[in-house]
């Protein structure tokens, strides 16, 4: 008869700890590429914006009227350059917005990425604590302590807490939001 | 076919900055494009702000920070997108309305070549004169004014009489009729905002102090005992009547009178068959000169800056007599007073500004609802336009061509008065004096032909009767009490009591304002005496530019002289108190709100208070037995 020693150590060769974390490390893993193309879309919206408003720039540069001559001309003019500066200036606002937008999405993503290999990393070690658990001989006391020794609890601990990081659903929650 | 205006910048003078040259076509086109350029940036905000929303739920899972910096230029951007559309449509009307100015200018331009070709078919000379009709200087800008493809040089010649031509055309033109309607009630405005406009606070029957038609020159008597039969009869009372200023003026010299007075003259006419009556009022012209600022606060009927209020009412028939100008009330006056009643035949007869006033007295409609006139006679009178006579009452039109004064108004060319005299004289010094007139009139065969109009008013055997002189003193028509004591720091308050300010203070104050005033009229010292304003008018001036001189002026006399004038009373009247009321600092304003009681006149029987509507005067018997109506005792008197 097999021995509760026995059990958990074919529980930790059959990989249960990293079958548990590996869930949950593919859905963060998913999520930061799904943030890394919606920040993406929004940094290229912004760009083809940054595009209109040089087109819009363009045009207001047409509209100086070489031909006419007066006070009131003048002050079109100064108008029509205020007018291109401060396109200008929002032009530049834009795009450093739309790259701030990309950085933003791969600042998350990367988050994302980190707690995903976090949650396989933990899924592993536990794998390996339980595997361990077949060079314990003796009563279910001794099963007990060596556990608490190898560090299993702990880790398991450590399972759902990454488990529980709020980020997956903030970030599940937010792409659900805009429909991505 | 579309008229461009188009200067020939070969033409131009080196230096000259004032350069227009526009094609309102492509103006117009620009006001769309900008209005589509708008709408552009409005649709830019709407699209961006579902972005800036998704950058701002990306910013919350964003630890960095970068997501936060990019939501915030997003936010700040749609707020500026909205900024550029306002901005770009503000611009798109802008434009739309200087499209629409160039082709009201271009309108104008219209008129003008309809009038060059029509003097072109009198004479190449007359033609030319019409270049100063775009309000230049002559000689300092040439035109090219072009109809299609026929191109017609419009030269501007420095010559007096071809810039009074030119701007005589300009008055004539619609354009050039409103633009004087509007300046003139925009002057009109402006001098009710300084106190410049006055009305009527005492007046008395002087007719046994002043003759009236003694000559000043000679001294001799030219009263007629027969009505006026000529033009030259009216220009002779009219130089008579108006040259009796002097004498007023001396007579009301001395101590024992306030302020200045002007007068008018009432004869009347008997037949002596049917006991019929006819009344002649004779109304001089201005009193003063146009240099002495001052002199407007001093209460004459007759001054310089009353010309603009008896112009302006010139088109306002509904004006109460109560809210008119001191001269109009003082004839209304004098009319109660000798108890002229409805039914009397009235002619009404003026020089300069006395034909202004005769004018807007015969259109007003209170006036008339209580006098008879049957004629208007205007002697250098700017009543052509809005002046025009009233339907049923003859107007008798006795002008100088080179007058200049009665061109200061628009002109209806389509007007004719019932009877017309021109004269055509410069070289008699002042083309608008009356001295001139006089000479000239008696020299004139048609101003000396037996005139219908006058005829027709004396229709039977009429004599000379007696004639009655009114003097008449004028005040603010909202003085208040810190105008006041403006005016005894400049030593012209009266009635009231006295304020301690040193005699230095007060000239210097005056000095410098009067200085000032000179320095900015800019005129040589020889011009700046009694008789030297009316020399100017031989040097070359353009009226169009007296009216934007003048709109300047007196935007300048608020900066430089009363802002100026404020501080010093602000320093002046440090630490003095008249009673318990402490002046510093006084709250000087040329806007005032309320009205104070008009400042009590001389104790003097003769002397009468001005009441508008003496009617509603109550109450009806003075403690003294007296009755208030025949004494002029009216609302807001102090007796």
């Amino acid at each position: 008869m097999a021995s509760t020693v026995d059990i958990m150590a074919a529980v930790g060769r059959g990989g249960l700890g990293s079958g548990a974390a590996a869930s949950a490390s593919a859905s963060a893993s998913g999520l930061a590429a799904r943030v890394r193309e919606w920040a993406r879309a929004l940094g290229a919206h912004i760009d083809t914006e940054v595009q209109e408003l040089e087109s819009i720039a363009a045009e207001s540069r047409a509209y100086s009227l070489e031909s006419w001559r007066s006070q009131a001309a003048v002050a079109f003019r100064d108008a029509l350059v205020q007018e291109q500066v401060a396109n200008a200036t929002f032009q530049g606002e834009l795009e450093t917005a739309a790259t701030y937008t990309r950085h933003a999405g791969e600042s998350i993503a990367a988050s994302l990425d980190a707690l995903a290999a976090t949650l396989g990393g933990v899924g592993a070690l536990i794998d390996n604590a339980l595997l361990g658990m077949s060079q314990v001989e003796g009563v279910l006391d001794d099963v007990i302590v060596h556990a608490d020794r190898s560090g299993l609890i702990l880790l398991q601990n450590e399972l759902q807490s990454h488990l529980a990081d709020p980020l997956l659903n903030q970030v599940a929650g937010a792409l659900s939001q805009v429909g991505r | 076919m579309p008229i461009a205006v188009t200067p020939d910048f070969s033409l131009v003078p080196a230096g000259a900055t004032q350069i227009v040259s526009v094609d309102t076509a492509e103006l117009t086109a620009v006001s769309q494009q900008l209005s589509a350029l708008a709408d552009r940036y409005e649709s830019l905000g709407r699209r961006l702000a579902p972005v800036a929303l998704q950058v701002g739920v990306l910013a919350a899972l964003d630890a960095s920070g970068q997501g936060a910096l990019a939501f915030t230029s997003l936010t700040v951007g749609a707020a500026t997108l909205v900024t550029l559309a306002a901005a770009a449509q503000r611009l798109a009307t802008a434009v739309r309305q200087s499209a629409a100015n160039y082709e009201a200018a271009e309108a104008f331009a219209s008129d003008v070549l309809q009038g060059y070709e029509a003097a072109l078919d009198q004479s190449p000379a007359a033609a030319q004169s019409l270049g100063s009709a775009f309000g230049y200087r002559g000689g300092s800008l040439r035109l090219v004014v072009q109809r299609g493809t026929t191109v017609v040089k419009v030269i501007s010649e420095n010559k007096v009489p071809l810039a009074l031509k030119g701007f005589d055309v300009f008055r004539q033109t619609g354009v050039g009729r409103a633009s004087i309607s509007v300046a003139t009630d925009q002057l009109h405005d402006t001098a009710k905002s300084f106190g410049l406009v006055r009305r009527l606070r005492v007046f008395e029957d002087i007719s046994h102090e002043i003759d009236p038609w003694v000559d000043p020159e000679t001294g001799e008597n030219l009263r007629l005992d027969r009505p006026p039969k000529t033009a030259a009869d009216l220009v002779q009372m009219n130089y008579l009547v108006s040259g009796a200023h002097q004498a007023v003026d001396d007579h009301y010299g001395g101590e024992h009178y306030v302020n200045e007075w002007d007068h008018i003259v009432l004869q009347r006419h008997y037949d002596e068959q049917t006991g019929q009556e006819r009344v002649i009022i004779t109304l001089p012209g201005t009193d003063g000169e146009l240099a002495d600022l001052l002199a407007n606060y001093e209460g004459g009927t007759a001054s310089w800056t009353e010309n603009i209020a008896n112009a302006a009412l010139l088109d306002d028939p509904d004006v109460p007599l109560a809210q008119s100008s001191a001269a109009m009330q003082l004839v209304d006056q004098m009319l109660r007073e000798e108890g002229i009643d409805a039914g009397t035949p009235i002619m009404l007869n003026g020089y300069s500004q006395g034909g202004v006033v005769a004018m807007s007295l015969a259109k007003n409609k209170e006036f008339r609802s209580r006098y008879n006139v049957q004629v208007v006679a205007t002697q250098g009178s700017p009543v052509s336009d809005m002046g025009a006579a009233p339907p049923g009452v003859a107007h008798i039109r006795m002008d100088n061509k080179m007058d200049y004064v009665p061109k200061t108004q628009g002109a209806n060319p389509h007007y004719q008065p019932t009877e017309d005299y021109s004269l055509n004289y410069w070289n008699e010094g002042d083309p608008h004096g009356s001295p001139g007139y006089l000479h000239n009139a008696q020299n004139s065969e048609s101003f000396n032909r037996e005139s219908e109009a006058l005829a027709k008013f004396f229709n039977g055997d009429f004599r000379a009767g007696e004639t009655t002189v009114y003097a008449g003193s004028s005040q603010d028509s909202d003085l208040t009490e810190a105008e006041l004591n403006q005016q005894r720091l400049l030593g012209i308050a009266h009635g009231t009591s006295e304020l301690s300010v040193t005699v230095k203070d007060t000239v210097d104050l005056a000095e410098d304002s009067v200085n000032t005033v000179w320095k900015k009229t800019d005129l040589p010292d020889a011009n700046r005496g009694p008789s030297g304003s009316m020399d100017d008018i031989t040097q070359p001036v353009n009226p169009t530019e007296v009216y934007q001189n003048l709109d300047e002026g007196v935007d300048w006399l608020n900066d430089e002289v009363i802002v100026v004038a404020d501080e010093k009373l602000n320093s002046a009247l440090q630490n003095i108190k008249i009673g318990d009321i402490e002046l510093h600092p006084p709250d000087l304003t040329w806007n005032p709100g309320g009205k104070e009681p008009p400042p009590v006149p001389t104790l003097d029987d003769n002397i009468k208070t001005y009441s508008p509507n003496p009617i509603e005067v109550s109450p009806a018997v003075l403690p003294d037995g007296r009755n208030p109506a025949l004494h002029g005792v009216g609302a807001g008197s102090s007796f």
